[in-house]
């Protein structure tokens, strides 16, 4: 079930990637701070610490990483 | 203790040393740094106190190399408990490995332990190298990993690929009842994230992660309830665990954003779950952002798992008293204040990059758990 519902958003994800049409100068908004996936990176990390520590499950952190797309 | 005393040393020093002597072996003057401490204070319901001290440094080069280490530093006290050594409610506390009971003299003590931990990380734009050590009394863990990304359609798309693997080291204290055999435990971790600009407002980040672990995964200090008796808990050796999550990301009028969150979760052992979350910032005057969180959990409870096991056998030969493999479903509510100087310092000056926060959440789970995290973070770029 997991594997269908990544590869569905996976290849969503693409697909999207092909019809994009935002220029950077029209990323002002995206380049916010409070925009950003990872300004939250550091307290994510420390919270899935003492989660794990009270879930069943783990992950949704962002692992190893991925670019913001908006520089 | 001696051995892991000496890897912390050398992690410290060495991580001292490569920054600046990287630097200056190939050249690279310093562009723009950070230090950031964060203090994060936990009790829970169980009178559980965790006390965290980190500090992460962040360097960036010229030529944009970036070098990051930081240090944690985490004490744990577990207060005299009112029940019998390896009782259900004399074990668990917040890290994964538990209070141990050497004898019935010292299971009315509060206890205590520490963790201390390192981290290195050389990373560069599309590339990322880390290195991670901990250490406890009891457990050393140390984990590489790396990480490559790619922008593609003009920088509206992104495409990343992590990995990492990790080797603990597991030497349970001497317990009364519980099992004090050296172990150790393996982590491979793959993941690969997605993220697409929708729009000048929006973006989505789409991310599937998969773990495979082996080794000791059970609690060696926590004993099952069978039959009127106690086992030692024992849970499977190896667990393929995998989730898929999704993130959106919206800009609100009036400077504000809200980020949506959604993860599904499960695991060879039976666990499914389903986390849902919303994080809403608000910019108040130029210097101040307030962030509302709330976030839901749902779970399953693995295939092994009873609440009364009637053989020693327990469920396909497994047997746990791990609470966190049961079914329930967990709520998390928080705010926090984020505050830069800048303004009030001026631009330029030493202390200009100095920024506060503060923050509080409340969790709470229909096991009847519940837990307060104070967190408080002075953060100076220059």
């Amino acid at each position: 079930m997991i594997r269908r519902r990544s590869t569905l958003l996976l290849l969503v994800a693409i697909l999207l990637g092909g019809c994009a049409t935002v220029k950077p100068y029209e990323k002002e908004r995206l380049a916010d701070p409070i925009m950003a996936f990872d300004a939250e990176a550091e307290e994510d990390a420390r919270e899935l610490h003492w989660i794990e520590a009270r879930e069943g499950s783990t992950g949704g952190a962002g692992g190893a990483g991925g670019g913001c797309a908006c520089n | 203790m001696q051995l892991i005393r000496a890897s912390l040393l050398a992690g410290l020093v060495s991580a001292v040393i490569v920054v600046p002597a990287h630097a200056a072996l190939f050249d690279l003057p310093l562009q723009e740094q950070n230090d950031a401490y964060v203090f994060q204070f936990f009790s829970d319901v169980d009178d559980i106190r965790v006390t965290t001290h980190q500090n992460r440094y962040d360097v960036t080069l010229e030529n944009d190399f970036a070098l990051s280490l930081g240090l944690a530093h985490q004490t744990v006290v577990i207060p005299a408990v009112d029940a019998p050594p390896g009782s259900e409610d004399a074990v668990d506390a917040i890290t994964t490995a538990s209070r141990p009971i050497r004898d019935i003299g010292d299971a009315y003590e509060e206890y205590a332990r520490t963790r201390k931990e390192v981290q290195f990380d050389l990373s560069r734009p599309g590339l990322g190298l880390g290195y991670y050590f901990s250490s406890e009394e009891d457990y050393l863990a140390q984990m590489v990993r790396a990480q490559w990304d790619r922008d593609f359609a003009n920088e509206n798309f992104n495409l990343s690929f992590g990995a990492s693997y990790g080797w603990d080291a597991i030497d349970p204290l001497e317990d009364a009842d519980g099992s004090d055999a050296a172990d150790h435990r393996n982590t491979a971790y793959a993941n690969v994230v997605a993220t697409q600009v929708l729009t000048p407002s929006t973006v989505l980040r789409v991310g599937y992660e998969r773990f495979w672990v082996g080794g000791l995964q059970h609690n060696p200090y926590r004993n099952v309830y069978v039959a009127g008796g106690n086992e030692i808990e024992l849970h499977p050796d190896a667990r393929t665990r995998q989730d898929v999550y999704l993130r959106l990301n919206q800009y609100l009028p009036l400077r504000a954003s809200l980020k949506l969150e959604a993860k599904a979760y499960s695991d060879d052992w039976g666990v499914t779950s389903t986390t849902l979350g919303a994080r809403l910032s608000q910019y108040v005057g130029e210097s101040i952002v307030v962030r509302y969180r709330y976030r839901f959990y749902d779970q399953s409870s693995a295939d092994f798992y009873s609440d009364d096991y009637t053989t020693p056998g327990g469920i396909d030969g497994f047997r746990t008293a791990d609470y966190r493999l049961s079914a329930f479903d967990a709520h998390l509510f928080g705010t926090r204040i984020h505050w830069s100087l800048e303004s009030i310092l001026g631009d330029g000056g030493t202390w200009s990059g100095l920024a506060l926060q503060l923050g509080y959440e409340r969790y709470f789970n229909s096991n009847n758990f519940s837990a307060n995290i104070l967190e408080a973070g002075v953060s100076l770029g220059f």
